[in-house]
């Protein structure tokens, strides 16, 4: 049966049945999993994939997570073929040279079977609290190398045929910092994965496999079709943004992130050509984390009325230069690729379609999850801790509303942790949450703002790792709104007086990305997460818009007067009161003066581009590339270019996106695999 | 002549439905609602012309309170929260709605900034106190409330559900100062941890307090000046009820009192025929809510959502809603494929064929359309109904680019709405570990009979059931229902080494506030069920499960130890795994008290020979299994004596609902009237 002659009541219905399957798993995990990452964080994702190794429905949980997941589940197919996976067969795997996106994105991946046909996959992907290496808790802001960020994890089987193989989980748990939470944590994700089986063998009982199948075409191709609409109400033309990453964590040099969107009728093209060599630091982003994020960016042009599948894709076309930022090879470290450059790529590609998209997307938005991660131990509790933040912030504004206030960013869904359960299962002590009034960047319609949280140590010798962004180039503006505030990570030690940044109270180079620093009971930190560029001119906001801002606490008296133009004071009871003579006088003077904040942010951001990273590939990067090619053309010459008879998944030198992703110990496997080159 | 009068204050229409416990007459009547709620409630009564010293109990159950609420017209609150964090309100737990897009508006935050008030001091999370409570911060936050003209206060201080000291000072303080101001304390609200649920519950509770208490005390004051001498209750969102008095005391309970009136008719049902597992589905012109009994017990919640991100935790009846109404609307999206609902049209304009303007079909329009309704008999012949223009509406919107015919189309449509309701039936009971094929539907509102056997056979329920009166039977549940209280105290700690004197201490404080309540409700608290319980998880996980302690506090180690074991158990059942090896945590004590009041609905009185009991009509009906047309027989409810039975296809019209019996349904006539519908064979 093809998509083409279901009934439509029925695909509709089916369709309908995956996202519920997909919700369900994700509830199974919130409801049993022990991490806060998960519970609180939302940071998992569940989906349907099908035997094309295609996305077919996804949950509302954690956006990074889901381009990648089909990738994963491909590199899957290809390194153990069709006939390598069985019923009751349970496959781990987290390499970002693998498909994946970083080391503590844990996929978990069920293949299902009807009347012995493969029928799906059910992936369950979770960012878990511990990955091994040098960071407790993960974000070694420092690392050099994959190796130092943790366990790499090929696809290995916890389950084969039903049966549980321990060793898998033990060899991976003994690695970890919190092998008793991870383990129930692993439970949790097979535990989803085991919903989706059940219910999807139900469906297919209830409607036959084949209808189901030709479901999960059908909601492919009714994405793409809205997809399609979208894009083709785009005016044609090729659209360049360059975004930058600030610093890379080892040194402070910053990368570049050029974009050239091309739309063409209802298809675009996003290339990435003109991006920075990959970095040193942990910044580079996977190709799957790359792809991920690109077409993130395109579907923010749409809403919750597209299904999320592989369907939205077909019309979207991602080029990233391996060897660049955006699509490394190894041992790059790529922890900060899924945070915080995923985020950035966003910004890029939105940035470029800004000016034709208005109606749709606005300013750039805070930019980074701001991790903060560390641990060490808790004499009161007599344990040791790992915690783990990561942040909201403001949205940059839209022509036709204000930026939304303390919202998690485009790559991220999360809820924050509670105070109270804060301070009862942690050694922290809260000082402070409050909004970061002025963050948010004037404008006709103005940024959300982010907030002020403060902590003070509870424990001796902590170790804390960082992870951000956006502490020195602020969030854009768009049309002549103001960019937002940058954000900010400070430390107070136990006694001082002052607030520092870490470069100034340690030996980093960053004032975001650090590892292994130590903390002292009574030390205190302070994040504060900026808020969302503006959208037009700020003169032309109304005054009594501005007065509503200031008796909100979103903006200062004195911002409203230097910012907006608008005179204002504010009464004891809390009311503003308007001059609006004065302020029109006031508005009249800043019109005729240069718009400072619009200078200092093309300044900065010209400098920083100047100094961005560029050039030749490192030697040994060169040298990966070169083996690359030859594994390539060595396959090709041995292999053929095949005739695609076996299925394109059987045939990674038929396969666009394995040629571009693949490293030469993947490539080389395979072709051993197939005969075509000497094992070891 | 002795009335029993339940009556249900909508956003449209008061509903009364009444029953004459002596002849077995039944009464319903509808008005229009008033905005004080009690002008409606008194002209129902008056069109019903029940004389008021006729009426032995009278239950009252209104949405007004909650759809203030949304509506943003409750009086103003102030929030006093501990000083550095007073924004919690507005950062809230940041999440947003959609994953993609930026069309969505983050809702407002619940009280605004300059009313958002530092109370300084700072209780710990053992309830140690780490700063002393700083007087002159209350002083200020009265200040600002006489200038700003607030006369409610919500105040949720840190950690005071460990240690409420702080909280009790400031509430001291504030009657002193300016005793007119009306307090509410986050530790007598929702002693619960996690402190920005516990601050937007109490801000809600303060919201809808003077509301609630307003129109209650003018209820009972109209009520006596009319000659009412029946004690007069109100129906709480747990699906039981209480006195007036008690429920001006906690506003809260009265959040979901109207989709409560539908639990506790289901749960009056599910007592009445013996059907101890039960889902209920009352289907009116905007949405389909849904609620599940099981042993005879409503599966209940302990949090409901005001809007995005705005939570309030208090117990109710969990009872879920989809847009799938008889007005929701029937759409193609630009990708070609059919849709129904979550938009509505609602009464105004409302489906096309109520040619009041409607012109996108609805549910209603495709219902006429198949056949499965009758213009001609549509609200038994007392509206005229235009299936030309609905047929005509169907065929442009959705029969046409679907290639399809009208009648196929319609019955696509019938079909899309029943599937999304058993969809949502679904989340509520496979989801939870259980068994449809283990329960009975009930089907009621004004479409619960249309789909209650559609919806049935798709769940694969064991039988769909539509009740007598189907369209005002919510309003007819609380009469019947239980006094029902719920409690809760929070624990957090180890099961294995739980503080067996703090849980006694805890229990016995719970047995005094419900004692407290009970006596208000004039109800002996020695004749009441106390049933008392424990969340558990596993140690680190965030969710918890609800697990029913046996017998009387004080609990010994092995009464937690069973506890446990039954934890362990329900874990599987819902999640497919248990975790021997990991410990145990209580997160919270909670007691449910219950007084049966004994009462049983009187029958209504049914034809007493098969004689009258035969078809009225043949039509042609297109089934939404896509079948094609089949000849039903039509039957007139009112001329159905018990015992009667039908075979499908066929119809049983009445008044204002129609019930559809499929073909391969068989349909018989309860003792009790009820129409009960079971596959054949089975």
């Amino acid at each position: 049966m093809s998509a083409r002659n279901l009934d439509p009541v029925t695909g509709t219905v089916v369709a309908n049945a995956f996202g519920s399957i997909c919700e369900e798993m994700g509830h199974t995990m919130l409801r049993t999993s022990n991490s806060s990452v998960f519970v609180e964080g939302r940071d998992f994702s569940c989906a349907i994939v099908d035997p094309e190794a295609e996305l077919v429905a996804s949950a509302n949980f954690d956006p990074s997570h889901l381009s990648a997941m089909a990738l994963t589940v491909e590199y899957l197919m290809l390194h153990v073929g069709e006939d390598g996976l069985q019923p009751g067969d349970v496959w781990l795997v987290n390499d970002p040279y693998r498909g994946g996106g970083h080391l503590p994105d844990i996929a978990l991946i069920r293949p299902l079977f009807a009347d012995g046909d493969l029928l799906a996959f059910a992936v369950n992907r979770a960012h878990h609290i511990d990955i091994g290496g040098m960071a407790v808790a993960g974000f070694s802001g420092t690392a050099r190398s994959i190796f130092q960020e943790g366990l790499r994890i090929p696809p290995v089987r916890w389950y084969v045929a039903g049966q549980e193989n321990p060793d898998v989980i033990d060899m991976i748990t003994l690695n970890m910092r919190f092998p008793r939470d991870q383990i129930g944590d692993f439970r949790a994700q097979f535990a989803s994965t085991h919903t989706a089986e059940t219910r999807l063998l139900k469906l297919a009982d209830k409607y036959g496999a084949g209808v189901v199948r030709a479901c999960m075409d059908e909601v492919k191709d009714h994405s793409e079709a809205l997809m399609r609409n979208i894009i083709a109400e785009l005016p044609d033309g090729t659209y360049e943004f360059d975004e930058v990453i600030e610093d890379d964590g080892p040194s402070d040099t910053p990368y570049r992130i050029h974009v050239s969107v091309s739309v063409t009728g209802d298809e675009v093209a996003i290339d990435f050509a003109g991006t920075s060599p990959q970095a040193e630091g942990p910044i580079n982003s996977s190709y799957g984390n790359t792809l991920s994020s690109a077409f993130n960016a395109v579907l923010q042009l749409a809403g919750p009325e597209i299904a999320f599948n592989n369907g939205c894709f077909r019309p979207v076309h991602v080029s990233a230069p391996r060897g660049s930022l955006l699509n490394p090879v190894p041992p790059a470290p790529c922890f900060g690729g899924v945070t915080e450059v995923t985020i950035r790529i966003i910004d890029a590609v939105l940035g470029a379609l800004a000016p034709v998209a208005g109606d749709r997307i606005g300013a750039a938005s805070y930019g980074t999850c701001i991790n903060f991660s560390g641990g060490g131990h808790d004499a009161a509790r007599g344990e040791d801790f790992g915690f783990y933040f990561f942040l909201e912030g403001g949205w940059g504004a839209c022509a036709w509303r204000d930026g939304w206030n303390c919202t998690p960013n485009p790559t991220s869904n999360f809820n924050d942790y509670p105070v109270e359960w804060v301070e009862t299962t942690l050694p922290l002590r809260y000082e402070e949450l409050r909004l970061n009034s002025d963050s948010g960047g004037a404008g006709h319609t103005r940024g959300g703002v982010g907030t002020v949280r403060q902590v003070t140590l509870l424990a001796d010798d902590v170790e804390i790792n960082g992870l951000g962004e956006r502490a020195k180039v602020p969030p854009y503006g768009i049309d002549g709104g103001y960019p937002g505030a940058a954000n900010q990570l400070l430390i107070r030690r136990a006694g001082a007086e002052g607030w520092q940044t870490i470069p100034e109270n340690f030996a980093a180079a960053s004032p975001t990305k650090f590892h292994g620093l130590m903390a002292q009971r009574g030390d205190s930190f302070r994040i504060a997460s900026g808020g969302g560029g503006g959208c037009g001119d700020p003169l032309s906001r109304t005054l009594e818009d501005v007065a509503v801002d200031v008796e909100e606490g979103l903006v200062g008296i004195e911002a409203a007067a230097e910012l907006y133009g608008a005179v204002l004071e504010q009464n004891p009871d809390g009311r503003v009161v308007i001059d609006r003579s004065a302020s029109e006088a006031k508005r009249a003077e800043l019109a005729n003066a240069p718009r400072e904040p619009l200078e200092r942010y093309r300044v900065l951001m010209a400098e920083t581009l100047e100094r961005t990273a560029s050039g030749e590939p490192a030697p040994a990067v060169a040298a990966e590339l070169r083996r690359i090619e030859s594994l390539i053309e060595r396959g090709r010459a041995t292999l053929g270019q095949g005739d695609g008879s076996a299925g394109r998944l059987n045939h990674p030198l038929l396969n666009e996106k394995a040629l571009v992703s693949w490293d030469s110990e993947a490539l080389r496997r395979w072709l051993a695999r197939r005969g075509a080159m000497d094992e070891g | 002549m002795a009335f029993h009068v339940g009556i249900d204050v909508g956003g449209t229409f008061t509903d009364l439905f009444a029953l004459d416990d002596v002849s077995g007459r039944a009464i319903a009547e509808k008005a229009d609602t008033t905005a004080d709620a009690v002008g409606g409630l008194m002209a129902v009564l008056e069109k019903a012309a029940i004389p008021p010293g006729e009426i032995a109990s009278l239950v009252f159950g209104s949405t007004l309170a909650t759809n203030a609420l949304i509506e943003g017209k409750t009086a103003p609150v102030a929030f006093l929260g501990t000083a550095r964090f007073t924004d919690s309100l507005e950062v809230r737990r940041l999440w947003r709605e959609h994953l993609f897009g930026w069309r969505w508006e983050r809702p407002k935050a619940l009280v605004p900034h300059a009313l958002r008030l530092p109370i300084g001091g700072r209780i710990g999370p053992g309830g140690e106190e780490l700063a002393p409570l700083d007087m002159a911060s209350i002083d200020a936050a009265v200040e600002r409330m006489r200038s700003r003209g607030v006369a409610c206060a919500a105040v949720c201080l840190l950690f005071a559900f460990r240690n409420p000291d702080h909280e009790r000072r400031v509430c001291e303080r504030i009657a002193e100062i300016a005793p007119d101001i009306r307090v509410l304390l986050s530790h007598e609200i929702n002693p619960e941890i996690g402190e920005y649920e516990r601050a937007s519950t109490t801000v809600i509770a303060a919201a809808m307090s003077p509301g609630v208490e307003a129109m209650l005390g003018a209820l009972e004051m109209r009520l006596a000046e009319a000659g009412v001498r029946a004690p007069v209750r109100v129906i709480k969102s747990n699906g039981g009820i209480t006195s007036v008095a008690t429920a001006r005391k906690k506003p809260l309970e009265m959040m979901r009192s109207g989709p409560a009136g539908g639990v506790a008719s289901a749960l009056n049902l599910s007592r009445s025929l013996a059907r101890p597992n039960l889902i209920g589905v009352d289907i009116g012109g905007t949405t389909a809510d849904v609620c599940v009994i099981t042993g005879g017990e409503i599966s209940v919640a302990q949090r409901v959502e005001l809007a995005w991100d705005i939570p309030v935790r208090v117990t109710l009846a969990d009872v879920r809603s989809v847009g799938a109404g008889g007005g929701s609307i029937a759409t193609i999206d630009p990708a070609g494929r059919l849709q129904v609902g979550p938009h509505s049209a609602g009464s105004a304009p409302g489906p096309v064929c109520y040619g009041r303007g409607g012109t996108v079909p609805t549910v209603t329009d495709a219902m006429v359309a198949a056949g499965l309704v009758d213009s001609g008999r549509f609200l038994g012949g007392r509206m005229a109904v235009d299936a030309g223009a609905a047929r005509a509406a169907i065929e442009d919107a959705i029969a046409t680019p679907l290639g399809l015919d009208v009648e196929a189309a319609s019955a696509g449509i019938v079909r899309l709405a029943t599937a999304r309701m058993a969809q949502l039936i679904g989340e509520m009971t496979v989801q939870a570990g259980l068994d449809p094929r283990d329960y009975s539907l009930v089907g009621f509102g004004g479409g619960g009979p249309l789909f209650a056997a559609l919806l049935a056979d798709e769940i694969e329920a064991a039988e769909a059931i539509v009740p007598c009166y189907p369209a005002v039977w919510s309003a007819f549940g609380g009469l019947f229902a239980d006094i029902a209280h719920d409690y809760a105290h929070s624990v957090v700690a180890d099961a294995a080494s739980l503080d067996l004197d703090a849980l006694a201490a805890d229990a016995v404080a719970l047995r005094e506030e419900a004692s407290t309540d009970l006596e208000r409700d004039g109800s002996d608290p020695e004749g009441a069920c106390f049933d008392y319980a424990l969340d558990m998880r596993y140690a680190g996980q965030s969710h918890e499960l609800t697990i029913p302690l046996t017998g009387p506090p004080p609990y010994s180690e092995g009464a937690i130890a069973d506890a446990g074991k039954a934890f362990e158990r329900q874990h599987e059942t819902a999640f497919a795994h248990r975790r021997p090896g990991d410990s145990r945590e209580v997160i919270a004590l909670r007691l449910a008290v219950r007084v049966a009041r004994g009462l049983v609905a009187p029958t209504v009185s049914l034809p007493a020979t098969f004689d009258t009991a035969e078809q009225i009509a043949r039509r042609a009906i297109w089934f939404p299994d896509g079948g094609g047309p089949l000849e039903a027989s039509v039957f007139d409810r009112a001329l159905l004596p018990a015992g009667y039975e039908v075979s499908g296809p066929a119809v049983v019209e009445e008044g204002q609902s129609t019930t559809v019996l499929p073909q391969g349904f068989a349909l018989r006539v309860a003792d009790g009237g009820e129409l009960v519908m079971t596959r054949d064979g089975s």
